[in-house]
């Protein structure tokens, strides 16, 4: 018994369950061009099925067959080179846009050649000051048409003097207007938006954040690290979200900061990954597995996918995270999923390390058609939860109480690096109500916190057919209480 | 299966039957495991080809546990070297997110793990060290863990080492025969040191003594002082640093020697300043097993592998941190060893040199910490400020940011056939579009197409250089580093000195004017 639980722990090294499950999904590695250094920090879908990806390095590579049963045949052209370190990517209207460092460009070819030549810088409202950690992550456009940038503090930690708006947002508009949009980013590790059109980023944990969390930027809104603040006089648009007090927590302070906006969904650090990163909406229909309109957030330490389920409640979003796919090769950064369901995923270790030892990769995952047994939903009552499954449950077993077991805590929201878990809670289910189709369960919880993240492990929970649930940890935040 | 979980149960079970030490070892583990593992590796040995520094047999982990617990309490920045290796990354501070008890644990940990065999850690020890370093409110640097928390070293390789101190000012190496020594000490710790002298400036030293020879063979010694120093390997001169100068200067020589003991002797002086002696000794090649006779480690080349940017057939652009250009920089290579970097902030090219265009390894490797500079040779610099003003005073200086009237923007460039960028920006109601051009030999001209509404502005001046340029003749400007600004004669646009730097004063008509100007190295 003993040896046994010994075992476990040596093999399930951060939290998942070992193996890669190609039960569900397949993944592949896409070949990419020989002897170069494709540390990829964006992708985007261009028409007739090609894929194009930004590296590190500032190149822009586009590729032919990524979608295609033999992955040896694909086929690259270099598209561009000397750019400055661009996250972010998309094609639209005959140009491929994309957020480097020190801007917003849009870039083409003219002359047919599949190089581009024409370099239009579209909007360049902030400074660099030459640190590398003065990061720039772009959405896709939103249902306006805008570009959304998140811009990590300088160092992470600082704001430069000479660099304005490091730990700010902004939205470009298609004109190239700039618009100052959040204050209150410390290190964003992507960007993208919900099944809604609303849009969020994931911050890293660090100076006033506790744990890693997928933020919502709600437009005027504090994300939370008030070291940006000292660029308000040079804007008009945002008024002063204030400066929180150091120590406390971030539901306290959400009393007084009527700007702050809670982290939609914390990412308990260590247990849910330490490096959040692309943010994307399932928009597949199904064809990515039992998912749609779901959120899929980039890991990189970790080299993982995870899934979110988001809602809003009282007008604040809150939800729920679980572990989704893993064993990448390198430090997963960016994530586009196309329409008909594959996943691309791209990353790399340089700098900041990763569970999959490579210095880069660029892969794909495929859904099987085999739909795995999860937790699918998890969404607040006024009791307590909604559960609902991918598959129906043992009623027996999850009708009992007993089956579900909670624990919830905080972190402290400090100038410091960081958490500790703190003001711990153990809420409890008391009742459990399946329902007919046996694909819900009503979950009547006594002592659930709000500002708190809450760990419940479902782990006593079987399907119908006798399986196990594939991730039976889920993390869900309270923000708001149903009104 | 979480770990959480495991643990849990592991700890209930562990409890119940009085095993509460393993519980701890276990937890530290599984706590190193999951939040420092990705990058120190499971094993210890740093993670994979990144290179990140290893715990296991690492010099920063042995002896008192103070340094690398405070390493974990505070974090870490900048370069450091562990174990003989360098690295330049950062190691976020955990004593936020951590508690003492865990600390000790993770601390433990690693401290037991990979064949360390250091002592534990305790739960009040670590309290302890949080308490001392309290004032600490940024993240540590490795010389100020130096100076309060030393690396563990084992003792040097010289035995019976006698360190001799002489006062003087001496700008060569004295003759010692003629001279006393103020001071006479044994050195126990076995390294050659400049340490223990209180006054560092006007001395020399004398160190001799012994070391083991493991084989017969032809060794390698390098040598590397400020300011002089010579090295005797069995009473024969066999490397010499002369004069005064900094570290930087190394010398090699060789000695062969046979199995048993040696005897080593190092003179050394040092008139004001820096000062620093570094010795080692080689076994074959550069790759080799290197023993040093000093702490200080010798200075090495650049900490990163280059990548060169070379421009072969067509030119290339390397948009990043460069030295010398404003933080949005744009360097451009051009066939024939051309080069310029534009600052996408000035609008303006800010640095033209010859030879090699850059070296992206210093960007391209860790996180690309700095500003790169031109590899090349010849720099100059054309000034940081905008490209142009309106100047109303004839003895005013130039502006340091973009006038607000003037309602700059950056448009980016277009590449021609051989890929050379023409860059596009607007300003004081003008479309500017400015593309430089190597032409054969040391040579950049610079087109510039300037499109101007029905009423061109008046008073613009279009700056082309930095300060301190000279007027040679008409039209012909020394811009530094021997670099000659040479401006055709044009109606649309006179040059003038302004605040020491040459302009364009723009007489432009409406609709297209053009004009050319050429930087030539002589």
């Amino acid at each position: 018994m003993m040896k046994k639980l010994i075992l476990g722990v040596s093999c399930s090294f951060g939290v998942g369950v070992g193996a890669f499950a190609d039960e569900y999904y397949k993944t592949e590695t896409i070949p990419t061009p020989k002897n170069k250094v494709m540390e990829i920090g964006s992708i985007a879908l261009l028409p007739e099925k090609r894929v194009a990806v930004s590296t590190r390095r500032g190149e822009v590579w586009i590729c032919e067959g990524a979608y295609d049963e033999d992955l040896s045949q694909v086929k690259w052209t270099k598209f561009a080179e000397g750019l400055h370190e661009p996250f972010g990517m998309f094609w639209r209207d005959g140009w491929l846009w994309l957020t480097q460092r020190p801007e917003v460009t849009k870039l083409r070819d003219t002359n047919g050649d599949w190089q581009a030549d024409e370099f239009v810088t579209v909007a360049a409202p902030w400074g660099v000051n030459g640190d590398y950690h003065e990061f720039a992550f772009g959405s896709d456009p939103d249902r306006e048409g805008n570009v959304w940038v998140a811009l990590c503090l300088t160092g992470s930690s600082k704001a430069a003097p000479d660099a304005a708006f490091r730990g700010w947002g902004f939205r470009i508009t298609p004109e190239g207007e700039a618009i100052p949009t959040v204050t209150g980013i410390r290190s964003p590790g992507g960007i993208g938006f919900n099944g809604e059109g609303d849009t969020f980023y994931c911050d890293n944990q660090g100076l006033w954040n506790g744990s890693s969390s997928l933020k919502h930027m709600r437009v005027g809104g504090f994300m939370g690290n008030p070291t940006g603040n000292v660029y308000l006089p040079q804007q008009t648009v945002l008024s002063d979200p204030g400066v929180p007090k150091s120590g406390s927590r971030v539901e306290k302070e959400r009393k007084k900061l009527k700007d702050l906006v809670p982290p939609a969904v914390i990412l308990p650090h260590g247990k849910i990954g330490q490096s959040p990163t692309g943010v994307i909406s399932d928009e597949t229909n199904g064809k990515f597995g039992p998912f749609a309109g779901q959120t899929l957030i980039g890991e990189q330490t970790h080299s993982q996918v995870q899934r979110v389920f988001l809602e809003k409640v009282n007008g604040v979003y809150q939800g729920a995270v679980w572990h989704f796919l893993e064993g990448y090769k390198s430090g997963i950064v960016p994530l586009r999923l196309s329409e008909d369901g594959t996943l691309f995923v791209g990353g790399t270790n340089r700098g900041w390390a990763a569970l999959g030892g490579k210095r880069f990769t660029f892969e794909r995952t495929r859904w099987t058609g085999k739909t795995p047994f999860e937790m699918h939903e998890m969404r607040l009552t006024k009791e307590g939860w909604e559960l609902t499954f991918t598959e129906p449950v043992n009623a027996e077993i999850a009708s009992n109480p007993e089956s579900y077991k909670l624990s919830a805590w905080t972190y402290i929201y400090q100038k410091s690096y960081g958490s500790p878990e703190v003001d711990y809670a153990t809420p409890k289910v008391v009742q459990a109500v399946v329902a007919d189709d046996k694909l819900s369960v009503q979950l009547t919880v006594e002592g659930r916190v709000k500002g708190h993240v809450h760990e419940l492990n479902a782990q006593a929970l079987k399907s119908e057919s006798g399986k196990d649930l594939w991730h039976p940890l889920s993390y869900y935040t309270i923000n708001e209480w149903l009104p | 299966m979480s770990i959480s979980m495991n643990l849990r149960m592991i700890s209930r079970i562990c409890v119940a039957l009085g095993l509460v030490g393993f519980v701890a070892a276990e937890e530290g583990k599984s706590r190193y495991e999951m939040l420092c593992g990705v990058c120190h590796g499971i094993d210890g040995k740093g993670a994979g080809e990144a290179g990140f520094p290893p715990l296991a047999g690492s010099d920063w982990v042995k002896g008192s546990p103070d340094r690398m617990v405070q390493v974990i309490l505070h974090g870490l920045e900048g370069p450091i070297t562990v174990s003989g290796k360098d690295y330049n990354l950062m190691m976020p501070p955990q004593g936020a997110a951590l508690t003492d008890p865990q600390i000790a644990e993770i601390a433990t940990y690693i401290r037991g793990a990979w064949g360390n065999e250091q002592s534990a850690v305790t739960t009040d020890q670590v309290a302890q060290m949080r308490s001392d370093s309290q004032k600490q409110t940024g993240m540590w640097t490795a010389s100020q863990l130096d100076k309060k928390w030393p690396v563990w070293r084992k003792k040097g390789p010289v035995k019976n080492l006698i360190a001799s101190y002489y006062k003087g000012r001496f700008n060569k190496m004295p003759d010692f025969s003629k001279l006393t020594p103020d001071a006479v000490e044994e050195e126990a710790g076995g390294y050659l040191s400049l340490d223990s002298i209180a006054e560092k400036d006007n001395f020399a030293m004398v160190w001799e003594g012994e070391f083991e020879v493991r084989q017969d063979r032809d060794y390698t010694f390098r040598i590397d002082s400020d300011d002089g120093s010579r090295l005797f390997i069995n009473d024969v001169l066999v490397a010499e640093v002369k004069g005064l100068g900094g570290m930087g200067r190394p010398r090699e020589g060789r000695a062969l020697l046979k199995t048993g003991t040696a005897k080593i002797r190092v003179e050394y002086f040092e008139r004001s300043g820096n000062q620093g002696i570094g010795i080692v000794m080689m076994r074959g090649g550069p790759k080799g097993k290197t023993l040093s006779f000093t702490k200080q480690a010798l200075k090495k080349g650049p900490k990163f592998d280059p990548i060169p940017i070379v421009a072969k057939d067509t030119a290339r652009i390397y948009r990043n941190y460069i030295k010398g250009t404003s933080a949005r920089g744009i360097g451009v290579g051009y066939p024939g060893q051309v080069n310029l970097a534009y600052s996408a902030d000035d609008l303006a090219v800010s640095q033209a040199w010859v030879g090699d265009f850059i070296d992206a390894g210093l960007h391209w490797t860790g996180r690309g910490q700095g500003r790169q500079s031109p590899a090349g040779q010849r720099v100059v610099s054309l000034g940081e400020g905008p490209a142009m003003a309106v100047l109303k005073k004839k003895d005013a200086k130039w502006p340091k940011a973009w006038q607000k009237k003037l309602k700059a923007r950056f448009h980016g460039y277009r590449l021609d056939e051989f890929r050379r960028p023409e860059f596009h920006y607007q300003a004081g109601g003008l479309e500017v579009y400015d593309k430089p051009e190597a032409v054969k030999g040391r040579e950049i001209v610079r087109n510039f197409r300037i499109v101007a509404g029905e009423k061109p502005p008046k008073d613009l001046l279009l700056r082309l250089s930095g300060p301190g340029a000279k007027l040679l003749r008409e039209g012909v400007y020394e811009v530094g580093r021997g670099v000659r600004l040479k401006i055709a004669e044009s109606d649309q646009a006179k040059p003038a000195l302004v605040d020491g730097r040459v302009v364009l004063k723009l007489k432009l008509s409406p609709g297209e004017n053009r004009m050319g100007v050429r930087y030539v190295w002589k």
